[in-house]
């Protein structure tokens, strides 16, 4: 009970969290976004950043700097552009009607339209409004009507009846049969008539007549559901939206609309740019349906010759004409865009074609007053695009609805910067250049690189500048003031976790990596780490541990340095040779075994030594023991040579009579006596078990059993002398004769990889002799990759530094004074081509390392020079320019982002990357 | 009300008098309305049910029938059927001239099956491709006659606003616009004549325009007066009938829901939802109208950018809308959701209470139908159609006993020739399978006990059968094999017709895999 009513606060909580978010999901909140383009005549073409304000589906507000409504929450996009949700006054989401009659008007296409369809894939293009008409097949088809693709359903519908759907052009009407009612064999079937119009010629007539016949009322004539219908539009004044491609159509248009004093609009306008004139003084809109074959390259445009061929559109004849684009009716309505993009291209330019999908359609709509552009007042129905809408990669990040999501890019961990300059490495620099960033990696750099759908885009704009993340050489992140020296055996890595403040602080400031130190070295030597500064766990925070074995030989006589770092490579060598001598051993025997020859016989080596002395106890010695049993016939007589170390018993079987030996282990508890024998022979049973009491002095007696089986047992002490055994403590082969690979030692596990070359040595130095000697060890004798920590005077050593490619990580402080001058050592080492890295020498003060450097810079170093030192040149040092330093395919997606240089304006952060995932400032 | 105006008289079956008081005693009791007995006794007399309780006085001269270890529960009552049908749909799409009446096969399978799964009321309704069907009516599976098997004629009349092969929603819609708006003609100008027609009778003259005399007409109209094609729909309108909308989709609810409130029938409508109709549910909480659910229970939807799928238990958010729903079984289906105990367990299964499941099959499609004080549950006064089954109704391993429609033993598991054919069949043939003169007794014994078992029972119990296949003559064997020696049993019709059928040789899974480990 106890356990639940702790949990009812809890829940409490849950719900209220969820009742807030809810209640704020409707439709109202605030929106901030890197650029808005309101396409109204009214306001800016671009704002940028700015602000909407939206409350209960409607814009209230647009701007660049407006004060946040307390009440509302805030969406962030601060690299999206906001644009309103496209709008194809035109779309075949409908199809045609299947009636007979060549003039119908009372085909409503909005029956056809499933108001709970998912429009998901047409959204994710960025068209929300759509007109859908009847069909494009019979003269007069019925009634048109626009509708949002998103929002609730009932609330999809624009405009119920938006226009009567008239077609020109080539058809055939089909034939009309009327039949009577009740059937019967006494009324003959009348033959079925072509209905009028029967031509093309006739099209007009035909309209005429059909307008005329339902408008006359006298005589009365038999009720017609279709002819009502049209008097009834005709009475409503619904504007005609007439489909149209020849020049004769399209004037013939002009001429209808002009004497039945109507308004209407051109759709298709194939030839609409050889009667561009006529079509202005008539102020007829048009909604050109350019043929763009997209998706098939060799497909033929059309068996129609007269249909808009949108390469040959000639767009500067239709100056002036209220223009909208739409998909032509075969080509799926998600083109929108893309038509725009390609119109742009061909002179329309990017201000018209954006008009032309959707503040143009929306007036031609006759629904201007709710959608199609972004003023207070209208509709919330709008985009979030990962850049400038007629760019071709620009993909729909997220899609409003009458302020409500309607559609939103699934989460992809694809990510593109885009920026005025990458600097990739030293010497690699692009302009206007691209990332690709997925799964955490560097997948491409370039120019331009690809843009999976759904990525997300980071766009820095063309002051941007990129590079690779900052690496701190030396710092003492995590140790939160622990000053005691690091065995080598231990793992800096456990201090880290998910990251936290501090790590977060060092991570906005540029720095994504850190070198972690202990502040004090065993003589033995200290681990190092390198630890990302984000992350949500260990396993994505750590780059390399232990990535160095760390020296400290700085105050060291010089001449005693040889014999000081001896000791620990002795111990790493001989512990290198155990492996390689299991591997050469395990080699051998996987080809013996492969060519079937008998292996070894299992043998063991004693490795380590159990060396006690003390004074008689009533364990200790040498003990001739006795087993009987039926099974075993014979007695067998064993000698145990044993030792009490406290309570506990280690020793060993030295011989048997029945030749095998084996190792002891156990506890006395009293008098009595529990051990463990293993024996040492292949077909052993498993470990005997000895329980005996100590009956009398130097006198044992209990039972020895090995699995189901006990046998009576009775030992005499005939030594209380310890005897010096060999304990052997693992078998080298296993049954089958596999050699069984040495222990592995925490320890000893660094000097093996530093020996074999996979990890640095970092040593710190403070002398000229210190670092010869250093260099005679390490680099010389042992060919070990080694980097001088501070190491004040290594200027006096640069050409041999600069031989052998030994980094230095310069003092913490990096202009000192030397002869009473200010003495810059970084600049000095770098002029002689010798690496150099920064280091902190702090715990979480690693973020004012970015401003040390620019004091560096200020003082005379390059700052390319400077951003090397920070990035690659660290990540050599370290050996970890596998995985960080650079921007190369293959890296870590470790990134910052700055407006500027940062070492030579002091470029301001806008944006740091780790592992591909922005941290946000 | 408007029901109790069209005819109620309930047309028996009879073919021999069904004994007068039958007492089903010691069965646990589910009424449905009420709390469950669980031990009791259900008497009907004179195909009434006049007693439901634990301790019931039976009548000394009343058939006593114990069904103790069973339970007794109401009939199923499938809401939306049109199975039975010979064709199931009219080419055009407006006949609400038309009355399922003609189309009706008494001797279909389905009515058999209907029977067989403890179905014993049926709404019998045009099927969904239509814009305005033909008239329903209410029939139970027994009896040989559309007549006999009528309830209750002339319930409701078929609508749908979902599209099909001949009609798309656009034209859909026109229809069904053109057709009331043509209606409102027709009646305009008949409330003109009437006026002028009842002026005449009067003898005086007429001094109103046409306007008026429509609208002082109006009134006037009666049901004869109208012909065939309008006498329904003019009733529909004066909401004297029911509308059972077909909306398959659910962007087909709301004009179904405005072309009912429109017309004047919204509060006798009821809404046949198909697959994805309940997606409307926000509509249909407004609306506050019953609806029919689909067969398929589970609504699957794919992401179309993820790919992700989704499933949605329609039921349970009908129930939480707080809707009155019926449930169909999967007529013509294979697996348990053509049982409609299945298709309740399902909802208790995924959370709906057990009572509202049990009335989603039974009593809720009974008030639907307006026959909700006659049919749907086990109570004093109402018509006895009860089924006796071996176990819950919501418990799949349950089947039905026997089935009693107003007295008749209508169906006896016992006795179900179809039953025994697939049942009995397996044992028959895998002993017939080896050489045929060492199974030639078998049969013969078989064929004696059911001689003999027979007689015994059939004085008792009149069962009606509806599907009365017609007899088949033993196929001869194609073979030089002596004629005498029957490869297959000739099942004895237990309607005591004196009808035989042969059981064909059949490919049998069971007998065939034992036949081939034998050899």
């Amino acid at each position: 009970m106890r356990g639940k009513s702790q949990w009812i606060p809890l829940h409490i909580t849950i719900m209220l969290t969820c009742t807030f978010v809810w209640a704020s999901e409707p439709g109202s909140f605030v929106l901030r976004a890197g650029r808005i383009m309101p396409v109204s005549p009214g306001l800016p073409w671009e704002i940028s950043p700015g602000v909407i304000v939206v409350r209960d589906g409607r814009i209230v507000e647009l701007g660049a700097d407006l004060e946040v409504p307390p009440d509302l929450p805030v969406i962030e996009y601060p690299h999206g552009t906001i644009v309103p949700g496209l709008i194809a006054a035109s779309a075949n989401l409908v199809g045609a009607h299947q009636g007979d009659e060549s003039i119908a008007a009372g085909y409503r296409a909005v029956d056809g339209f499933d108001r709970y369809g998912d429009y998901q894939r047409i959204l994710a293009d960025g068209v929300t409004t759509v007109h859908v008409n009847p069909g494009g097949h019979r003269l007069l088809t019925g009634q048109g009507a626009v509708v949002k693709l998103g929002g609730e359903a009932d609330e999809r519908v624009v405009r119920e009846a938006a226009d009567l759907t008239v077609n020109l052009g080539p058809y055939r009407p089909p034939l009309d049969v009327t039949y009577s009612f009740p059937a019967s064999a006494d009324v003959a079937i009348p033959e079925a008539q072509r209905q009028r119009p029967s031509s093309r010629m006739g099209q007009f007539l035909g309209l005429e007549e059909a307008v005329h016949e339902a408008l006359d009322t006298q005589p009365s004539p038999a009720w017609s559901f279709h002819r009502a219908a049209l008097a009834q539009a005709w009475t409503d004044q619904l504007p005609l939206r007439i489909q149209a491609d020849r020049v004769a159509d399209l004037l013939g248009s002009v001429r209808f609309l002009r004497d039945w004093q109507r308004s209407g609009y051109v759709v298709g306008g194939g030839e609409a740019d050889q009667v561009g004139g006529p079509l202005h003084e008539a102020g007829l809109a048009l909604v050109l349906q350019p043929r763009e074959p997209l998706r098939a390259p060799g497909a033929d445009l059309g068996t129609d010759p007269s249909a808009l061929d949108a390469t040959n559109c000639n767009f500067t004849a239709l100056e002036g004409i209220q223009l909208a684009l739409s998909p032509a009716a075969d080509a799926p309505v998600g083109d929108l865009r893309l038509l725009a993009v390609r119109a742009a291209q061909r002179g329309l330019g990017e201000r018209r074609a954006l008009e032309s999908i959707t503040r143009i359609p929306a007036e031609v709509l006759g629904v201007s007053n709710r959608v199609g552009s972004l003023e207070p007042g209208k509709d919330a129905d709008f985009l979030v695009l990962t850049g400038r809408p007629l760019d071709v990669t620009t993909h729909v990040t997220r899609v409003f609805v009458n302020g409500r999501t309607a559609f939103e890019a699934p989460v992809s961990d694809s990510l593109v910067i885009k920026a005025g300059r990458i600097w990739t490495k030293p010497g690699g620099e692009f302009t206007h250049g691209e990332i690709l960033i997925e799964g955490g990696k560097i997948v491409a750099v370039g120019p331009s690189v690809p843009h999976p759908r759904f990525a997300r885009v980071i766009d820095a704009g063309p002051d941007g500048f990129v590079s690779p993340g900052f690496i701190d050489g030396f710092s003492h992140l995590g140790l939160k003031g622990d000053r005691s020296a690091v065995d080598i055996a231990l793992r800096l890595s456990k201090l880290f976790g998910a990251a936290d403040v501090p790590d977060l602080r060092l991570c906005r400031a540029g720095m994504t990596t850190v070198l972690v130190a202990p502040y004090a070295v065993t003589p033995n030597g200290s681990p190092m780490a390198a630890v990302k500064t984000a992350g949500s766990t260990r396993a994505e925070r750590i780059v390399g541990d232990p990535v160095c074995v760390l020296l400290d030989v700085s105050g060291l006589d010089p001449l005693a340095i040889a014999e000081t770092l001896g000791k620990p490579i002795a111990a790493g060598q001989k512990y290198v040779e155990s492996w390689a001598n299991y591997e050469k051993q395990l080699k051998e025997f996987l080809e013996k075994k492969k060519s079937g020859e008998p292996s070894e016989t299992p043998g063991q080596k004693s490795q380590e030594e159990v060396k006690e002395t003390k004074g008689p106890d009533p364990v200790t010695g040498t003990w001739e023991a006795t087993v009987r049993g039926t099974p075993l016939g014979d007695a067998v007589t064993m000698r145990l040579e044993m030792q009490l170390i406290g309570v506990n018993v280690r020793g060993r079987i030295a011989s048997t009579s029945v030749g095998v030996t084996g190792s002891l282990s156990g506890t006395l508890a009293g008098k009595h006596l529990s051990l463990v024998a293993e024996i040492n022979h292949p077909q052993a049973p498993g470990p005997l078990a000895i329980e005996v009491d100590l009956v009398e002095e130097d006198l044992f007696r209990g039972t020895v059993s090995a699995q189901e089986m006990a046998f009576p047992v009775e030992g005499r002490r005939t030594d209380k002398n310890p005897v010096e055994i060999e304990v052997a403590q693992r078998r080298l082969r296993g049954k089958d004769g596999r050699p069984l690979p040495p222990k592995v030692d925490p320890a000893l596990e660094p000097l093996k990889a530093l020996l074999e070359k996979r990890i640095p040595a970092v040593v710190r130095v403070s002398t000229p002799a210190q670092i010869r000697e250093v260099l005679d060890l390490l680099v010389d004798k042992h060919q070990l990759q080694v980097t001088l920590l501070d190491a004040p005077g290594a200027a006096a050593l640069a050409p041999r530094l600069n031989e052998k490619k030994v980094a230095v990580i310069v003092p913490p402080n990096p202009v000192r004074s030397r002869h009473n001058q200010d003495y810059l050592q970084a600049d000095d080492l770098a002029r002689q081509g010798v690496p150099i890295v920064f280091q902190s020498n702090v715990e979480d003060g690693g973020r004012h390392l970015p401003a040390v450097v620019t004091y560096a810079v200020e003082q005379g170093l390059a700052a390319d020079q400077a951003l090397a030192a920070l990035t690659v040149d660290a990540a050599r040092a370290f050996k970890i320019d596998q995985r960080v330093g650079s921007i190369e395919p293959g890296k870590d997606a470790d990134l910052v982002i700055f407006r500027g240089h940062p070492f030579r304006s002091a470029g301001q952060i806008l944006s740091v990357v780790v592992g591909g995932k922005e941290v946000t400032p | 009300m408007w029901m109790a105006a069209l005819i109620g008289g309930m047309v028996l079956p009879s073919q021999a008098e069904p004994p007068a008081k039958i007492a089903l005693q010691g069965g646990r009791i589910i009424p449905v309305a009420g709390p469950d007995i669980e031990s009791g006794t259900v008497l009907i007399e004179n195909g009434r049910i006049t007693a439901v309780g634990p301790d019931v006085e039976v009548p000394y001269d009343a058939m006593v029938v114990d069904v103790s270890g069973k339970v007794l529960f109401p009939g199923y009552v499938s809401p939306h059927f049109f199975q039975g049908l010979d064709r199931s749909n009219e080419s055009l799409p407006v006949t609400p001239y038309l009355d399922v009446y003609d189309a009706m096969d008494p001797s279909s399978r389905n009515f058999e099956e209907a029977l067989r799964d403890g179905v014993l009321t049926i709404h019998l309704i045009q099927g969904n491709s239509c814009a305005i069907g033909a008239m329903s009516r209410l029939v139970h599976p027994i009896g040989r006659t559309p007549d006999e098997m009528t309830i209750r004629p002339g319930l409701a009349l078929k609508l749908s606003t979902s599209p099909y092969s001949q009609l798309d929603r656009m034209s859909l819609m026109a229809t069904l616009r053109e057709t009331f708006l043509e209606l409102d003609d027709y009646l305009a100008n008949l409330a003109e004549s009437r006026y002028e027609a009842q002026l005449q009778e009067e003898q005086k003259e007429l001094k109103v325009g046409p306007d008026q005399a429509r609208e002082l007409g109006r009134p006037l109209i009666r049901d004869q007066d109208c012909d065939d094609r309008h006498r329904n729909l003019f009733q529909l309108t004066q909401g004297r009938l029911a509308a059972w909308i077909y909306c398959g989709m659910a962007t087909d609810v709301s004009p179904a829901l405005a072309l009912a409130r429109e017309r004047g029938f919204f509060d006798q409508t009821v809404l046949v939802l198909g697959p994805e109709a309940f997606r409307a549910v926000s509509e249909l909480k407004r609306a506050k109208r019953p609806v029919i659910l689909p067969e398929n229970l589970l609504y699957q939807q794919r992401d179309p950018i993820t790919g992700d799928l989704q499933e949605t238990f329609i039921p349970k958010v009908i129930h939480e809308a707080g809707l009155l729903f019926a449930l169909q079984p999967d007529v013509g289906g294979s697996l348990g959701e053509r049982n409609l105990g299945y298709q309740a367990a399902r909802c208790v299964r995924h959370g709906i209470p057990r009572q509202t499941a049990l009335e989603a099959i039974t009593l809720n499609p009974a008030r639907m139908l307006g026959v909700a004080d006659q049919l749907g549950s086990l109570e004093v006064g109402k018509a006895a159609y009860v089924l006796v089954l071996s176990g819950d109704p919501l418990e799949f391993n349950s089947w039905v006993e026997q089935a009693y429609i107003r007295g008749v033993l209508a169906y006896d598991r016992q006795q179900d020739p179809r039953l025994k054919e697939l049942l009995g069949l397996p044992a028959k043939q895998a002993a017939a399978v080896p050489p045929k003169s060492e199974s030639a007794p078998e049969p013969a014994e078989d064929q004696a006990k059911e001689q003999a078992e027979e007689p015994a029972k059939e004085p008792a119990e009149e069962p009606k059968e509806p599907a009365k296949e017609p007899a088949k003559e033993p196929v001869p064997e194609p073979s030089d094999e002596p004629a005498k020696e029957p490869v297959h049993d000739p099942v004895v019709d237990p309607s005591g017709s004196g009808m035989t059928r042969s059981v064909a040789p059949r490919w049998n899974p069971l007998t065939a895999a034992r036949g081939g480990e034998a050899v």
